[in-house]
């Protein structure tokens, strides 16, 4: 057990270093502050609940990216840029040389397949968390004092699902692929999957089907619902208290949306399948 | 008679590394996204406009991107030089998903015959220009095709979904807008928006093979001797 979580950590720690030399992250991570920064400095201003700010209503511990609407810009990005930058992960050892390294290894496939998973992981983690001290800090200065336990949770509900999950099913859908090339279109048609999805078809209905569970985004859709939702429910519950009108009307209801424990065990149903298909690729080119 | 520079070029070859493939793709799903729109005339317009220039983007940043490029020391050891290789990838490239945008455009115009064929290629071909131009440039830049792909992809999604509220707010971006609709503005400046992302691409278009040329830079050597 012991030797597994060595080669397993090895493993990662070895891929969170390639990620991290090939400057993907860094730039994934730039582009987070500059559009969350932006976002809350500039965008802002257009939102209807700033208006209401302005006009001298005392603030409600509101975080300030929700209102911003930069979030919207966060998952862009995220499901834009990182599944084309993960994608390339596995045809980048053949490109180098080393894939006949790594099957020679003693670790079984499957170890150094989760292995390359979690390093991954590891550096858009590290990552993000960086990006979401950035941005708090920007929110803070710009806006006042945020709620940071609403703040955390909106981001380990919406943003870091998404990127888990964009991540580790780009990289294992394109384990298979022969070049970078091919790996990188694949990641563009995954990122545009998932983006257009959200965008758009779900925008419309939120009814979890049994067909509709199959489609990957929609877990993403109704995690980031559901958040949103019990931040609002925050938010109406304050200017309540404070017995201020407003015009803004947020997203639906909490109580519409589909139990919490159904749409937890979506993503990782989902990933399952990218998963499988990368397995037995490599079982496949194991016994060939 | 083939005159000698005709054969010095290696079409064969550069067909070979763009691929068939990713044109056949986009060509599906041209051919979905008409189906799927055939009973709304004003979203007809918009398939080729939409698919065409993510296509070439996309595709683009990888025709010879120096860190994807594994013999990029024995072509730039060659007698030919090295950005004839890229201007005859790209080429091969454009003529492909050309064609594939020009018979949409065609299909296009025989489902919807109010539009000129002239409105429904400047659609595609402008942004197109401007995309395949960024992303080649940003490969040369940085070195690597999946940057390029990323900024074109990037860009693509913000222009798609959010270049009418940019305008919105900031109306003197107009020359950026790459999904800029001719019913949306006047008619000059439409063309004057045409012109400019045209202008832009192939600007960085000629840019590039300039920075491949740099066989230093190519082979990121500077780098390689500052990290020892």
């Amino acid at each position: 057990m012991k030797a597994l979580l060595l080669q397993l950590t090895g493993i990662a720690g070895y891929e969170l270093r390639l990620q991290w030399r090939r400057r993907g992250l860094v730039v994934l991570i730039a582009g987070l502050v500059l559009m969350l920064a932006l976002g809350t400095l500039f965008f802002s201003r257009a939102s209807q609940r700033y208006s209401f700010y302005a006009e001298g209503a005392p603030r409600p511990a509101m975080n300030q990216s929700t209102m911003s609407g930069s979030w919207a810009a966060a998952w862009l990005i995220l499901a834009l840029f990182l599944p084309i930058l993960a994608a390339e992960t596995l045809p980048l050892d053949r490109q180098y040389g080393v894939r006949e390294l790594f099957d020679s290894l003693p670790a079984h496939p499957g170890i150094a397949l989760a292995g390359r998973v979690l390093g991954v992981w590891a550096g858009v983690l590290a990552g993000l968390g960086g990006v979401a001290l950035a941005d708090a800090l920007t929110g803070r200065l710009a806006h006042g004092p945020l709620d940071l336990g609403r703040y955390a949770l909106l981001w380990a509900g919406s943003l870091v699902p998404l990127a888990l999950y964009l991540s580790g099913a780009s990289l294992l859908l394109a384990a298979p692929l022969p070049g970078r090339r091919a790996a990188a279109l694949a990641g563009v048609l995954v990122g545009i999957f998932s983006f257009y999805g959200r965008a758009t078809v779900l925008s419309m209905d939120i009814t979890l089907t049994p067909s509709r569970a199959l489609w990957p985004p929609i877990y993403l859709d109704q995690l980031g619902r559901l958040l949103s939702s019990i931040l609002e429910a925050d938010y109406r519950a304050q200017v309540a208290a404070l017995g201020i009108q407003t015009q803004y009307f947020g997203p639906t209801p909490w109580e519409n949306l589909q139990p919490l424990p159904v749409i937890c065990a979506l993503g990782p149903l989902q990933l399952l399948v990218p998963w499988l298909v990368a397995w037995l690729w490599l079982r496949w080119k194991e016994t060939r | 008679m083939i005159p000698p520079w005709v054969s010095a070029l290696a079409w064969r070859t550069s067909f070979k590394l763009v691929g068939w493939w990713p044109t056949a793709l986009s060509g599906l799903a041209i051919a979905l996204g008409l189906a799927f729109a055939a009973d709304s005339p004003e979203l007809l317009p918009r398939v080729v406009e939409v698919i065409v220039p993510l296509a070439f983007g996309a595709q683009a940043a990888f025709v010879l991107a120096p860190d994807s490029e594994p013999p990029l020391e024995l072509l730039l050891a060659s007698p030919r030089p090295v950005p004839w290789a890229l201007w005859e990838r790209l080429l091969v490239l454009a003529g492909l998903q050309g064609s594939v945008a020009l018979v949409a455009s065609v299909v296009t115009l025989s489902m919807a015959p109010d539009y000129g064929l002239a409105q429904v290629i400047a659609r595609w071909l402008a942004p197109s220009a401007f995309l395949g131009g960024v992303a080649i440039l940003a490969a040369q830049v940085t070195r690597q095709g999946v940057f390029g792909a990323l900024l074109a992809t990037l860009l693509w999604a913000s222009m798609l979904f959010g270049g009418d509220a940019l305008l919105s707010r900031w109306p003197s971006l107009w020359p950026l807008h790459l999904f800029l609709q001719p019913g949306a503005t006047a008619p000059a400046l439409y063309a004057a928006n045409r012109a400019s992302l045209l202008a832009a691409g192939l600007g960085m278009v000629a840019l590039a093979p300039r920075l491949l040329a740099d066989e230093e830079r190519a082979l990121d050597i500077s780098r390689a001797a500052e990290r020892r």
